[in-house]
């Protein structure tokens, strides 16, 4: 068998960074929003029945009592970002892989191969069952975090991609 | 007994004393805090109540050797249809089927307590995680051999690379270690320092406990001698440090001989085998198909003598540091000099070209970065906290900030990374180096990731994901960053070589 190992110009290969990234579905940043919303209300709840009822001493039950007063603030400075951040994530598919983009203050890119993908699943939990959205979930072997879950997909979108990147990541 | 039948086997029954060894280091390993509170109840109670003490002892040795039998006779395996399956577990029943494709690496140990009986335990290790890694104890050695070959040889359909059979006695030795050898190992080897590091605290709180009556008498008879308390305070001091840095030395130098006696590495066809070991022997095996990455490692000492570290990295396998328990099992060649380091590594990544790397150094920008964040940040947070309680005298604390300088200014020199053909690889330290050498086509995943002063700066942190841990670089320009994703996404989609 010959073997050859041609050097390969890094300058003429296709440039992942011109990829434009297509936007997640539109109802998803209010499914984010709602999901935000609902951990800050629960959070403010739990510290209003401490500071109201007698399970904590009276000394804790009134900072318990100012943190809470302070709650709806930072809810309410946290939230639009949260919204910002869902409206800004994106994904791009490509021949042989799938870029996504999240975060709005520490931004991330993430490039996954399908060749490089063991298996997936999609997601649909209560609330995005109501809003008609999925999660697909790439795993890769070895662990470590190494994978990749795209949210905010409406639910056809979501089977149609786990379809090509099935199709892409299938052994030549 | 035949490892190849088809039918449900069952172990030597001498694999007992497997189980009961490991049941007895687990329940060390895993509950030694329990145990020095039973052994303080009784050390307190033995004298009043002998026959509690006696009867509580045998309940555990009694408890012990029931757990081991029933792990013995709850425990089958069978090998057919190119999968090893195991059934195990006493109280919650598991069974596991192991195909002989995804097996990653066949060891074979010989363990202390199996040597007079000729028996050795066979480590069939599956690439992810803990649950797929099955030992099979009391397995006489030509059984095991048989095995190994036959998971080797039908796990994959492509035909076996030639001189793939070759006896392991018959290939010639890529690398022999000598006492040498294992002596400038164990005087390298940091483990020690670091574990008396992390002793120190707990050898003070026995010092407190057992009183100062000792170390008072042997004060005394210092200052008796010099004449000076000072001086003898120092002398005291000198040769306690002595003693500890000589004692330490000799147990590195000793686990050295323990773990690495007689160590030697062959290469059979695509396989590397090692062997080596004093009171328990090993026999690794594993698929150069396999590498995932290799580790080249120089402590501070190493690095005056011009000694290496190799680590050749599996699926699933994390850093040293991040799995501790697991390290012994990594394969590892212990002190190699930088010849036989150049003439390896191309044997273990076919093309690398690692003298010729050209390492970049990351951004400059790294070190205000991370002592802004890191050490500045953090320290003003925990002076401020500390001068509640102690008043302004915590601000001594700050201290922190201009010692840190110099430490972050030096890991920023370390810190670097190449691209070479087909081959990347990062370098980190401080005092040590650490390079790690990787095939591109193994990176399943690249992130970047910025945080506003990234942006600002144009930079990016860069975090190549193999199936044996990630590899992060820090702060490296954008274009650059951009062309190594594109390179990396080149590599890993063009290929078809087996990757994992």
């Amino acid at each position: 068998m010959s073997f050859t190992n041609p050097s390969v110009d890094p300058h003429t290969l296709p440039a992942a960074g011109q990829t434009s990234f297509e936007p997640l579905a539109p109802a998803y940043p209010w499914l984010a929003l709602l999901r935000a919303g609902l951990h800050w209300l629960v959070l403010e709840l739990v510290l209003l029945v401490v500071a109201g009822t007698g399970i904590a001493p009276s000394e804790v039950r009134a900072h318990v009592l100012t943190v809470a007063t302070v709650v709806p603030a930072i809810a309410a400075l946290a939230l639009p970002l949260r919204w910002a951040e869902a409206r800004r994530r994106g994904m791009a598919v490509r021949h042989h892989d799938l870029l996504h983009r999240w975060g709005l203050v520490w931004q991330h890119e993430s490039v996954l191969a399908f060749s490089r993908i063991q298996h997936m699943e999609l997601v649909q939990g209560p609330l995005e069952r109501v809003f008609g959205l999925a999660t697909l979930k790439c795993y890769t072997p070895g662990g470590h975090a190494a994978d990749l879950s795209v949210e905010g997909l409406t639910a056809g979108w979501a089977a149609r991609l786990r379809a090509h990147i099935l199709e892409g990541a299938a052994p030549p | 007994m035949s490892v190849e039948d088809t039918d449900w086997q069952r172990l030597s029954p001498l694999a007992v004393i497997y189980w009961i060894v490991r049941i007895a280091r687990n329940t060390v390993g895993e509950g030694w805090a329990g145990l020095a509170a039973v052994g303080a109840w009784a050390a307190t109670v033995v004298d009043e109540h002998p026959g509690a003490v006696v009867a509580g002892a045998l309940v555990i040795v009694t408890a012990l050797l029931l757990a081991a039998v029933l792990s013995y006779l709850r425990f089958g395996y069978c090998v057919a249809d190119g999968r090893l399956r195991v059934q195990r577990g006493v109280l919650r029943r598991e069974q596991l089927v192991l195909d002989f494709a995804g097996v990653q690496s066949v060891d074979l140990q010989l363990p202390w307590y199996f040597r007079p009986f000729g028996l050795i335990v066979l480590r069939v290790d599956s690439a992810g995680s803990a649950q797929g890694e099955v030992h099979l104890p009391g397995v006489s050695l030509p059984n095991a051999e048989r095995l190994r070959e036959r998971i080797y040889s039908e796990r994959t359909e492509r035909p076996a690379p030639s001189g793939a059979d070759t006896a392991v006695g018959q290939a010639p030795a890529l690398l022999s270690l000598g006492p040498r050898d294992l002596v400038l190992y164990g005087l390298t080897n940091d483990t020690m320092l670091w574990a008396a590091v992390v002793l120190a605290p707990l050898a003070r709180a026995a010092d407190a406990g057992v009183g100062e009556n000792w170390s008072d008498a042997l004060m005394d008879s210092a200052t008796a001698l010099t004449g000076d308390r000072f001086i003898a305070g120092l002398g005291l001091f000198a040769a306690a440090l002595l003693a500890v840095i000589v004692v330490l030395t000799a147990l590195s130098v000793a686990g050295a001989f323990v773990r690495f006696q007689g160590f030697t590495l062959w290469r059979s066809g695509g396989r590397f085998r090692q062997r080596g070991g004093l009171a328990s022997k090993e026999d690794r095996t594993l698929d150069r198909a396999k590498i995932q990455s290799v580790v080249c490692k120089q402590t501070w000492l190493a690095r005056a003598i011009g000694r290496y570290e190799l680590i050749l990295r599996q699926a699933g396998q994390l850093p040293a540091e991040a799995q501790p328990q697991a390290a012994a099992q990594r394969f590892t060649i212990p002190g190699v000099d930088a010849h036989r380091t150049a003439s390896l590594l191309p044997r273990f990544l076919p093309g690398l070209k690692a003298r010729r790397m050209h390492f970049s150094r990351v951004h400059r920008g790294y070190i205000g970065h991370t002592l802004r964040w890191r050490v500045v940040a953090p320290t003003v947070v925990g002076a401020l906290a500390l001068s509640i309680g102690v008043g302004w005298a915590a601000l001594a604390v700050l201290l922190i900030v201009p010692v840190a300088i110099p430490i972050v200014h030096r890991y920023w020199r370390c810190l670097g990374y190449a691209v070479d053909g087909a081959f990347a690889a990062t370098r980190e330290g401080f005092l040590g180096q650490r390079w790690r050498f990787f095939p591109l086509f193994k990176v399943h995943r690249i992130d970047f990731r910025q945080s506003p002063w990234h942006r600002r700066q144009d930079l990016v942190d860069v975090h190549l994901w193999l199936a044996d841990g990630p590899a992060h670089i820090p702060c490296v320009p954008r274009p650059d960053a951009e062309t190594l994703r594109d390179l990396v996404c080149y590599h890993v989609e063009a290929t078809g070589k087996a990757w994992i």
